[in-house]
């Protein structure tokens, strides 16, 4: 395996420890969480939204076409499109969208902020640059992203029962049946942790490839291209490993 | 003082600065002056622990800034000021945003005595009439 590998991957350990040290003052440090839990909740609110009512409703539709068999009860859509929605499509998919979304600005905002020297001057100030830029967009990334997850789940289901009873697919009654007959805790709390897991790579690496960005407007684009590269294989990644390790 | 030793800086094969070795008194103007790509700014830097030098030794008031840890880097940068070359400014903040920064990190200032601290720097460079 390629040693940069490993180089890079005690450099992004080494931002992360570098992150853990008391702020300088703390109600800076909550004003400046508390904006980011506005901006990554509140601002991908509609996208998220919009996303999910549309998976929703396509997973009704497509589980629909595929069930011909007239020996399968209607109520199985309902619980095929819930149970996807908590396991796969409202985590992963949301996550993918909000590492676009919510990634691509910490990344670019950071980035900017290295080559225009502003992070330089927090280093000469004597403030520790990465705990003040970083550690309150991964701590609002952590709180906000699995709360959107929740958001998604919900209005995913809602978007599925919503197309089944306005195209006639099923009836409210059999949508809703299949929805809960199934319906384990555990399913919702393995789908907690993955948005808790995605949220952590969304953040931590974007704001690692931001702070480190080199160069002008161009090392900021290719810091930003790099990091929804390595965001997506690595959300892809712990989807797989995630689910052999707790399904 | 900040007393300079033998710095050496390289960055990949390109070394910008040799042997450099320099002392600063306390309450002393100096004036670096070098070809442009010359290495002053590296040096600047160099003097403030952004970047660190191949080899040698800085020194600020007795204190190796090269052996500090970051806890206590951060403590001697707290002691130095820095205009950078851009200017550096947060873009995200206002003007008024921008001085009163590190009154809100470092002291324990009210809003309204920050205010009234901004308001005479602005005065001071006649940014701001009344």
């Amino acid at each position: 395996m390629n040693l940069k590998f490993f180089y890079y991957f005690g450099h992004y350990l080494l931002f992360l420890k570098g992150m853990l040290s008391r702020p300088e003052k703390m109600s800076v440090f909550f004003k400046r969480l508390s904006d980011e839990m506005y901006k990554i909740g509140i601002g991908s609110l509609p996208i998220i939204a919009i996303t999910a009512l549309f998976i929703g409703a396509v997973t009704t539709v497509q589980t629909a076409y595929q069930l011909v068999s007239g020996l399968i009860a209607k109520s199985v859509i309902g619980t095929i499109v819930s149970d996807s929605t908590m396991l796969e499509l409202g985590p992963t998919i949301s996550c993918l969208v909000l590492s676009g979304k919510v990634g691509a600005h910490i990344a670019s905002e950071i980035g900017n902020m290295r080559i225009s020297e502003q992070i330089d001057a927090l280093d000469v100030m004597g403030i520790n640059a990465s705990a003040y830029l970083a550690l309150p967009k991964i701590l609002a990334g952590l709180l906000m992203i699995p709360l959107l997850n929740i958001i998604a789940i919900t209005l995913s289901i809602y978007g599925g029962y919503m197309a089944g009873e306005l195209s006639g697919i099923l009836t409210h009654d059999e949508f809703i049946t299949g929805a809960r007959d199934t319906f384990k805790g555990f399913t919702l709390f393995f789908s907690t942790i993955k948005a808790f897991t995605f949220a952590f790579i969304i953040t931590s690496v974007s704001s690692y490839q931001g702070f480190y960005t080199t160069g002008g407007a161009l090392g900021v684009g290719e810091s930003s291209t790099r990091a929804v590269v390595y965001r997506s294989v690595l959300v892809l990644f712990f989807d797989y490993i995630l689910a052999e390790i707790l399904l | 003082m900040i007393e300079l030793n033998q710095i050496n800086k390289s960055f990949d094969d390109k070394q910008v600065l040799f042997d450099i070795d320099a002392t600063f008194l306390s309450g002393k103007n100096n004036l670096i002056i070098g070809a442009s790509g010359g290495g002053k700014s590296v040096m600047m830097k160099c003097m403030v622990g952004l970047e660190k030098p191949n080899s040698g030794t800085i020194k600020f008031d007795g204190r190796n800034l090269l052996t500090l840890e970051s806890q206590e880097l951060r403590d001697v940068r707290r002691e130095i000021g820095m205009l950078f070359q851009g200017t550096a400014l947060f873009d995200s903040l206002t003007v008024e945003e921008n001085i009163a920064f590190p009154l809100q990190m470092f002291s324990q200032m009210s809003i309204s005595e920050r205010r009234d601290r901004v308001n005479f720097c602005l005065k001071k460079v006649k940014s701001r009439k009344h």
